[in-house]
């Protein structure tokens, strides 16, 4: 019993030696395409994301902007009143932004947490 | 040496990736293999653990070595695809056969011959057998980071080892008996 307890030590101890090689030629650049090419589409999406952060901000500023230009046009909706126009417009703009915002939140604030 | 190639990747360097394929690729390939137990299977998860550690680089804490990091990956994507497949077969190591084998005559054979009959008896093991006695014996990996590596108790990985040691003798014991014959 004793020898056999040796015998297996060398047993597990052949393991050790039994390493197995890649058998795919061609494995590494194969592998290092497709991680170029993953770069390459993070590089585009991030700057895609930059984009469209810049257009939101131009577009919200601009938004503002008009916000408080309307008054002094006096510009109205047929059928309603100016004021009511206003008041559409505000709350389609402030919907609309709110909207953009809980985009960038669930996009940029939450899978960090 | 790895921290710098990491540096070099997330600073941009793409082409710094290669460092890590070709030290660690045929480690993880002889992981993936002896969960998947088929070549063509286990090159795919090696080449999306590769990938999938591309991609989160940015995330890797340096709390562990990226070897055991990326190792982890390895046997996650590994076990993932196991599950997919549902390709788990258990062909030894749930009979409670405690005949003691002797494995002398393996030990006398040509060291190639050896080694090619260890690795057939661990492509017949269990799974997460022949993956635990691969990382204790094969990557020198203690009790504790083996824990870590397969998502399991220090007690789980006792017992799963000491199964794997049983599974092994019993599974080299009947080859040698078949190639006898």
């Amino acid at each position: 019993m004793a020898n056999n307890d040796v015998n297996n030590d060398d047993l597990f101890k052949l393991i050790a030696e039994s390493s197995l090689k890649m058998p795919f030629n061609g494995f590494e650049d194969t592998v290092m395409h497709k991680i170029e090419q993953a770069a390459k589409q993070k590089n585009k999406y991030s700057l895609n994301v930059k984009l469209s952060i810049l257009f939101s901000v131009l577009a919200s500023l601009l938004g503002i902007l008009l916000l408080g230009l309307l008054p002094k046009t006096g510009f109205h909706f047929p059928d309603l009143t100016a004021g009511s126009t206003i008041l559409l417009i505000q709350a389609t703009f402030v919907f609309l932004f709110l909207l953009q915002l809980e985009k960038y939140i669930r996009q940029f604030i939450a899978p960090k947490r | 040496m790895d921290e710098l190639y990491i540096q070099k990747v997330l600073n941009g360097d793409v082409q710094a990736f290669r460092y890590f394929l070709t030290t660690y690729k045929d480690m993880a390939y002889t992981i993936a293999v002896s969960v998947v137990k088929d070549e063509f299977v286990a090159q795919e998860v090696v080449q999306d653990a590769f990938l999938k550690a591309f991609g989160n680089l940015q995330h890797f804490n340096k709390r562990s070595t990226f070897r055991t990091w990326f190792y982890r990956i390895v046997v996650n994507e590994a076990l993932k695809r196991l599950k997919r497949q549902r390709k788990e077969k258990i062909l030894y190591g749930q009979e409670d056969n405690d005949a003691a084998v002797d494995n002398s005559m393996l030990l006398n054979m040509q060291k190639e011959e050896q080694v090619k009959m260890i690795n057939m008896a661990l492509d017949k093991l269990a799974p997460r057998e022949s993956l635990v006695l691969r990382l204790f014996y094969l990557e020198e990996q203690n009790i504790k980071s083996l824990s870590k590596l397969m998502g399991l108790s220090v007690a789980n990985i006792k017992v799963l080892l000491f199964r794997a040691r049983k599974s092994m003798l019993q599974v080299c014991g009947e080859l040698l008996k078949r190639s006898k014959m």
